[in-house]
């Protein structure tokens, strides 16, 4: 049972470079390994019947696309400071 | 190990468990007929039919009178494939194990119940491959039985003895659904092996009536520990359930373990008393996951596991390289970190610590982490990447140094985040709540360990399969 352990580890990596978008970002290997572990998510979450798992898949994209979002906007010189993230 | 001398019999925990068994949700069985012979060979061209023959086309001077003539299979003019032969003189074979098996009174070949009755096998080839793949690929790394147990096990089911042997049954069908379970991580995986390992859960929960009436044993703790495997490896959404049979195991089996102390024990009994001590530590190392993961508190403390620290690595618990003499004693591993976690909740996150100052609980934190990040720098596995790890190891031997890893991540992540979400144990980060306050941190201090973690995602196996759940 590694999954809550894998989600706590791509929370942590992902709000690190959400938090500190300043810093050079994950490079592309690693940003496929990331988006491979969410639609990993998401066959168990198709697979079985857990409302638990299909919150923290939730928030994982969820901060993904937080993630991704800063990256655009610091790319094309924007935006500092910390964001919020909700589920 | 030290028993406290106010704790409750061990009865009354199994009691307790048989009623949360009987009130509990149970799994249910796959909307699947595993009777249906079709199903495990699609082009079906009689080879089945071979080996349905062979279970009861042996020489009958070999314990025939076990059967129950009534659920013997008519089968004239069939005859045991080569295959089966084979098959058969494994499950006999002297090389499953260094215990005794000439005074097992074997019954070759073995019999199949009916597929009217409540008990259901595998084809004898199937059962033998599944065995031979659940004894490699799993308890290799994670030495549940003895082979020559688990073998005779397999003998006692194959061979049609009743539903009093309920030891054997389970431990069967323990053994295939988690061989089921390795084989959906195999490259060959497919839903339908999750399917079957969930059936095997569904019976051996059918079984658990008679196993918790049983008397204290071995094997009794096995059963009870594989179930908590099975349940743990599925997709069920009732995983606290498997804390409940791990907790129990580990209360069993330390009663056994007090009670079985000799001064002068025989060799078979110092091979028994060995393979007790691994299922302790199989138990005590589920038990302690579980409550890192639930934030929950463990059955033991460290205090009552503190005289075993004398566990040294063996043949069992080994994984090899696929060439050359390189190995890693995973299954040690595995203990030394449970230990490590053990020495978290005692220091830090048990709620002994409550009145404990701030300044205590830090420097118990930064105690434990240091030894953590000892432990990770000191073996060599730890330090393979994911490609070294795909090209030393077989397949399903990287799945255990996933879970390995994990656990390290998971006890170094668990003390920061309990140092960042102000010393508060009772906010446990790896559920939803906890998970989006850590989101929202500035400082993460597990980032580079996160990382590790995933790195070695690409070479394991993935998605809706035993390791994940």
């Amino acid at each position: 049972m590694v999954y809550p352990y894998l989600v706590a580890a791509l929370v942590t990596i992902l709000a690190h470079h959400i938090q500190n978008s300043a810093e050079k970002g994950p490079p592309t290997a690693e940003m496929h390994i990331f988006k491979q572990l969410i639609a990993d998510l998401d066959a168990m979450v198709l697979a079985g019947d857990n409302a638990d798992l299909e919150g923290k898949r939730n928030l994982c994209k969820c901060l993904l696309s937080a993630f991704e979002a800063r990256q655009n906007a610091y790319a094309i010189g924007g935006v500092t400071g910390c964001i919020a993230v909700t589920s | 190990m030290q028993t406290s001398e106010h704790s409750p019999p061990v009865s009354a925990w199994v009691d307790s468990l048989r009623h949360e068994v009987e009130a509990g949700p149970h799994p249910q069985l796959p909307d699947f007929d595993p009777f249906d012979i079709e199903s495990f060979l699609p082009d079906n061209d009689g080879l089945f039919a071979d080996d349905l023959g062979a279970l009861s086309t042996g020489d009958s001077s070999h314990g025939s009178s076990t059967f129950d003539p009534s659920l013997q299979v008519p089968l004239d003019g069939i005859y045991s494939s080569a295959n089966f032969q084979e098959d058969a003189a494994f499950l006999q074979a002297a090389q499953f194990g260094t215990g005794p098996t000439e005074d097992v009174n074997l019954p070759p070949p073995p019999m199949v119940t009916s597929p009217t009755s409540d008990w259901y096998l595998p084809p004898p080839e199937l059962g033998t491959t599944l065995l031979a793949e659940f004894l490699t690929d799993l308890n290799t790394a994670y030495p549940l039985y003895q082979p020559h147990v688990i073998a005779d096990h397999l003998r006692t089911c194959y061979a049609g003895l009743p539903d009093d042997s309920a030891i054997a049954w389970t431990s069967a069908y323990i053994v295939f659904g988690m061989a089921h379970h390795m084989r959906g991580m195999s490259a060959a995986g497919a839903s339908h092996n999750m399917e079957m390992a969930q059936y095997y859960l569904a019976r051996a929960y059918s079984t658990l009536d008679t196993l918790l009436a049983a008397p204290p044993s071995l094997g009794q703790v096995q059963c009870l520990v594989g179930i908590a495997l099975l349940i743990i490896a599925s997709p069920s959404g009732h995983k606290k359930t498997a804390g409940q049979f791990v907790s129990t195991a580990l209360r069993v089996i330390r009663s056994l373990a007090n009670e079985g102390k000799k001064i002068n024990p025989t060799a078979q009994e110092l091979s028994d008393g060995a393979q007790q001590r691994r299922v302790f530590w199989i138990c005590f190392t589920n038990d302690i996951s579980l409550s890192i993961l639930s934030n929950t508190q463990p059955t033991h403390q460290l205090q009552d596991v503190a005289n075993c620290s004398d566990f040294v690595a063996d043949e069992l618990g080994a994984l090899t390289a696929t060439e050359g003499t390189w190995r890693a004693h995973i299954f040690w591993l595995f203990t030394r970190i449970a230990l490590l976690q053990t020495e978290a909740i005692d220091q830090v996150l048990s709620r002994k610590t409550c009145n404990t100052t701030s300044l205590d609980l830090s420097a118990a934190t930064t105690i434990v982490l240091a030894r953590l990040q000892a432990f990770h720098e000191q073996h060599h596995i730890f330090h393979l990447c994911a490609v070294q790890l795909e090209q030393i190891l077989y397949p399903a031997d990287i799945c255990h140094c996933v879970a390995l890893e994990a656990y390290y991540f998971g006890t170094v992540y668990r003390l920061h985040a309990f140092m960042a979400i102000d010393m508060n144990s009772e906010t446990n980060p790896f559920e939803l709540d906890g998970l989006i306050r850590m989101s929202k941190m500035k400082q993460h201090k597990t980032y580079l360990e996160a990382r590790r973690l995933l790195s070695l995602l690409p070479v394991a196996p993935r998605g809706n399969v035993a390791l994940y759940w």
